[in-house]
């Protein structure tokens, strides 16, 4: 049917600013989509081939508690029980102008049979020179190249706040060139990295190829020192990688939020060229186009359009990754753990998935459109009134299914299903449902507008509000798309601003200390101790009322690895936490004496911890169990952790070290004096250390905070932007399909001026309900994001915070961003000239 | 409503009458039609019997409101009947489901309106073989076909233009053409005058009327201009949707 098919499109040609705003609808959201999920697989592959790396074809892994393992356990493992197939492994992280480089410390010998990743790595001679050489190290040619050092050359570089020099010996051979596994990871002999690390002695791991043999594994658990644990390196890579599953998820659901706008702005569009050409469409039945052969060709339109905006998303969307990639990257190295990531994945499979959810939007999308023009009558078809008589009389069934919509959205976020997923849906339905019921809302306040205007005998405010209403077929629907887009903008800019309020709160409960010393952290989850015998030097310096002491590690628990801190704080009587559902001054009293733990909510959250549960904490002095007292509300991340009190800390681990002191000032006294003070003894015994004060550490907290919502920032002006699109082509639509109305009124006395005034009244009245409608919507949203999404995704629970401003801001960027939209139709309004488009066909 | 039998609601020219042997194109039998508007019902056509023969150009007049378009809708086949019959060339219309109908409308129909509705996005010679793309006539026996036409309507070298460049009166006349291009048995005219100016409109009239006959079809023709009645072989008067005896 060539001429059918002609007589269609030729009208997208004939008006390609539609045409231009369908494609870029659909181009916004799949870029949306297509971006997240490139930066996310890439941020995933790094993280694989970066493990890969580190693991090479070992099965299972030892690793120790915050001790770690001796050297003598390694050597009983692999002469004494004959487990050839080990070796053993140290590493940290070090700091080299500012990049963090993961050192890896390994052993030739052991990893030779292994025929392990490094080992073919370090080939040739050039790997004996880690062995024959102080201080040598190899470096992949891609890292060498960033850092500006060739082989032969020295790195000067920082550790645990000490500095020193290496010499870089030759690159490492990966199995391609450049090997992504390879980057941002310095190799060391493991004795040269031992003694780097300050760790002689000690190993962080002892790498096994098991071979599935469930009695030599049974053997082995029974042979591990307490502390240590025997787990799989696939278990490890898995619970590694979980960390940030919630916070992809949540990237994810609001690039489909971009989608689901975008998906009404091809609805909008496609709505919009059917009611243009219904006319067309109605004379194509008439002359005996059927009914299926009608739906073909507009859905196929459709098709055209998701290909078309498909196509360009995912240049967009490729593009937008890679910025992306760099702000996914530094939140996962902010609250995760470290990850480089030099290498952007163009992964066929998610390209072809943004296409064909660009084609799958744009024709899902236009399935109404298509359903209205060919099973409308061919005569009614041809009736702009028959037309809003149906609309009006589809209206309450629009809004059954909108409440319908609702309370499933309802159900599903007060519900205790499990998986985040459910609760994501709800937000989606919360958000359609709402949309559906919008065209109704549309008449009641229009009429409430009416009423108000003639009130003030404002006639041309009238006319505009009842034309409005009396397209409710294509205005209900533009409303209702920046409606959503405006009320996920508040929703997100709520829960944003109540995280923001909560972290504030939280910080004034945790911070008592006026000034923190610490070791310089390179990594998220991992703190050195700092050098024995600091505290009491400390603690004389003029002005130091008392201070406190942390001990932050990784320990082995019933639960899987847990993050522990130890704390001894010297006032009892201010609670370091605020705890759930408890008299946490009761708790911070009892607190030195007790043989329990407490446990972070997100950790809580995780494993479905309760006050009163136990838990089984694998210490120096075996598996000890112990009850959980309290549930403490904290942001750090949401992994969690377990906090006990120092004493017992250092009963159950024979572990005196601390990794931060924090002093707390005599009332009155000059804070950067003491700080001088503690410079000065820190510069005299040669330790490097980072000393903030309150104040500071408080604003880089609230730094990596922003930082981590930057990206949803991004996302959210998205969404609003492809609302803003969506409301320029329904604007422009309209001004088109009421050219003859505007003419009369024209003809009948209405001066340019007022014609142009009354599109504007039109869409600033657009704007206004669209704005109005989406407090309310915005709110749920709001209360669903941090009530249900939050606290299921990273067991946060947050204060709800809602402040007059941003919603008021939100109803003015509504009116601003419609009459902006109205501003070129309502020029073109004002060129009509009324004779010629008064004139018949 | 027998041939047998004169209907005192119609009134005849004297130029050819069907001989009482010639069986009906189409028969219309108690035909009611009413829709509900704001929860009234509103009658538009009460208990109408026609009978038209084939070749017969019936002119349909009354005045507004009284029933005209409906009428002629209903036998086009783009609307059914509340209650009542309509048979054209033995199939019964009402019987039939939409799909059946646009089918039969495509090959056994022609429209022309008085506001032309030529297709906008399609150029002439596009918009007459429409039509015949529809019935599955190749494109070169098609635009063979469509090209006759428009010669005979002295239209030919307008093949590529669009119908807004094209005058009232042209576009009627391609309108004509892509009424009958396919052959329909039915030619069916909604004031095809109306938007025209007098002498533009004789020279459609004179088109539509030679065409008509010269490929023996059946017209049937909504007018309110005494002229356009003198042509037809038959007047049918509706008043309030009703066949009036009394006109």
């Amino acid at each position: 049917m060539a001429i059918l098919g002609r007589a269609n499109r030729r009208h997208f040609l004939r008006h390609p600013l539609q045409l231009l705003l369908a494609i870029v609808g659909v181009a916004l959201g799949v870029a949306m989509l297509v971006s997240i999920d490139l930066a996310a697989g890439s941020t995933h592959r790094a993280f694989s081939l970066s493990m890969e790396a580190l693991t090479g074809r070992y099965t299972h892994h030892i690793t120790g508690g915050p001790a770690g393992l001796t050297e003598s356990f390694f050597t009983r493992l692999r002469v004494e029980e004959g487990l050839r197939e080990s070796a053993p492994a140290i590493e940290g992280y070090v700091s080299i102008d500012g990049n963090t480089i993961r050192l890896a410390g390994f052993d030739p010998f052991s990893e030779r049979n292994l025929r392990s990743r490094f080992v073919n790595a370090a080939r040739g001679g050039d790997a004996v020179r880690l062995l024959t050489e102080p201080d040598a190290v190899m470096l992949s040619a891609l890292t060498a190249k960033r850092l500006g050092v060739l082989p032969g050359g020295t790195l000067q570089l920082t550790v645990n706040g000490l500095p020193h020099q290496l010499k870089v010996v030759a690159y490492v051979e990966g199995n391609e060139i450049p090997d992504p596994g390879l980057e941002g990871l310095m190799l060391a002999d493991i004795a040269t990295a031992q003694e780097l690390l300050g760790r002689l002695g000690v190993l962080d791991r002892i790498d096994l190829i098991l071979d599935d043999d469930a009695k030599l594994e049974r053997h082995i658990r029974g042979l591990l020192p307490p502390g240590a644990e025997l787990e799989s390196a696939a278990g490890r890579t898995s619970a590694t990688q979980n960390m940030t599953a919630a916070f992809e998820l949540n990237l994810r659901a609001m690039s489909l939020i971009a989608l689901l706008v975008g998906a009404f702005l091809i609805y909008n569009t496609m709505a919009f060229s059917v009611l243009q050409r219904r006319e067309l469409l109605g004379m194509l039945r008439i002359i005996g186009v059927t009914r299926g052969q009608l739906m073909w060709e507009i859905l196929l339109e459709a098709a055209v359009i998701g290909l078309l905006g498909g196509g360009l998303g995912l240049a967009l969307g490729i593009l937008a990754a890679q910025g992306l990639l760099h702000m996914v990257t530094r939140t996962i190295n902010d609250i995760y753990f470290v990850l480089t990531v030099t290498e952007f994945i163009l992964d066929p499979v998610i390209l072809m998935r943004g296409l064909v959810l660009g084609i799958a939007a744009s024709v899902l999308a236009a399935l109404g459109p298509a359903l209205e023009a060919a099973w409308s009558s061919p005569l009614a078809s041809r009736s702009r009134s028959g037309l809003e008589n149906k609309a009006r009389r589809g209206l309450p069934w629009l809004a059954a299914g909108g409440i319908l919509a609702l309370a499933i959205a309802i159900s599903l976020l007060l519900s205790d299903v499990p998986g985040l997923v459910y609760s994501i849906a709800g937000v989606f339905l919360l958000l359609l449902g709402y949309g559906l019921l919008t065209p109704l809302l549309l008449i009641g306040f229009a009429a409430a507008m009416v009423g108000l205007a003639r009130l003030f005998n404002a006639w041309l405010v009238r006319l505009a509000v009842r034309d409005v209403a009396a397209s409710v077929s294509r205005a209900g629907l533009a409303i209702a798309a920046l409606t959503i887009a405006v009320a996920v903008s508040i929703g997100v800019g709520t829960m944003i601003e109540s995280f923001r309020g909560t972290i504030t709160e939280w910080l004034d409960q945790i911070l008592q200390a006026d000034i923190y010393i610490s070791t310089p952290t390179t990594a998220a989850r991992y703190s050195p101790p700092l050098p024995e015998g600091l505290q009491e030097r400390i603690a004389h310096i003029a002005g130091v009322d008392k201070t406190g002491t942390g001990r932050r590690t990784l320990v082995s628990t019933s639960l899987g690895e847990s993050e522990l801190l130890a704390l001894e704080t010297p006032y009892i009587g201010h609670p370091g936490f605020r705890f759930k559902h408890a008299d946490g001054k009761a708790l911070w009293l009892a607190f030195p004496e007790m043989e329990a733990v407490f446990a972070s909510e997100p950790y809580a959250q995780r494993h479905g911890l309760k006050v009163g549960d136990r838990l089984t904490l694998a210490t120096d002095s075996g598996p000890i169990e112990l009850p959980v007292a309290g549930i403490f509300f904290d942001y750090r991340s949401d992994q969690g952790l377990i906090v006990m009190h120092k004493l017992l800390y250092e009963r159950l681990w024979k572990d005196r070290s601390v990794t931060s002191v924090g002093l707390y000032l005599q009332p009155g006294f000059d804070l950067e004096k003491v700080r001088t003070e503690v410079g000065r003894i820190l510069a005299v015994e040669h330790q490097p250390l980072i000393v903030r004060s309150n104040r500071e550490i408080r604003a880089g907290s609230l730094e990596t905070f922003e930082r981590t919502f930057a990206i949803t920032q991004v996302l959210r002006l998205l969404a609003v932007g492809v609302a803003f699109v969506g409301i320029f082509g329904a604007l422009m639509a309209f001004q088109y399909e009421r050219r003859r109305e505007f003419a009369v009124l024209r003809a009948t006395g209405l001066t340019p001026l007022q014609a142009g005034r009354l599109m504007l009244m039109q869409t600033g009245f657009m704007g206004l309900t669209a704005g109005l409608l989406s407090i309310p919507l915005g709110l749920a949203v709001a209360v669903a994001l941090v009530r249900v999404i939050n606290l299921r995704s990273f067991g946060w629970t947050m204060d709800l915070v809602i402040s007059f401003p941003p919603l008021l801001a939100a109803l003015g960027l509504s009116i601003i961003a419609a009459l902006l939209a109205g501003l070129y139709p309502a020029y073109l309004v004002m060129r009509v000239e009324p004779s010629a488009s008064l004139r018949g066909e | 409503m027998s041939t047998s039998q004169p209907n005192p609601a119609e009134t005849t020219n004297s130029s050819a009458r069907a001989t009482p042997t010639t069986v009906p194109l189409l028969r219309l039998e108690g035909v009611n039609f009413g829709y509900r508007e704001a929860g009234e019902w509103r009658e538009i056509l009460r208990g109408v019997d026609l009978v038209v023969d084939p070749g017969e150009q019936l002119a349909l007049v009354g005045l507004s409101g009284s029933g005209k378009s409906t009428l002629l809708h209903l036998i086009g086949g783009l609307d059914v009947p509340s209650s009542g019959h309509i048979t054209f060339d033995g199939i019964d219309l009402a019987g039939l489901g939409e799909p059946a109908r646009s089918l039969w409308r495509r090959s056994h129909v022609g429209f022309i309106f008085q506001f032309f509705n030529l297709i906008p996005t399609l150029n002439v010679l596009e918009n007459v073989l429409l039509p015949l793309e529809l019935n599955g006539i190749s494109e070169k026996k098609g635009r063979e076909m469509a090209l006759d036409l428009l010669a005979e309507v002295g239209l030919a070298d307008r093949a590529r233009s669009y119908p807004d460049r094209l005058s009232g009166g042209q576009q009627q006349c391609v309108a004509i053409v892509r009424a009958l291009v396919h052959q329909p048995q039915l030619v069916l005219a909604d004031e095809p005058t109306g938007n025209l100016d007098f002498a533009t409109g004789e020279k459609v009239l004179d088109l539509l009327d030679r065409l008509v006959r010269a490929l023996g079809k059946t017209l049937i023709l909504i007018t309110h201009s005494d002229k356009v009645v003198r042509r037809a072989d038959r007047i049918i008067w509706l008043v309030d949707g009703r066949l009036d005896a009394a006109f």
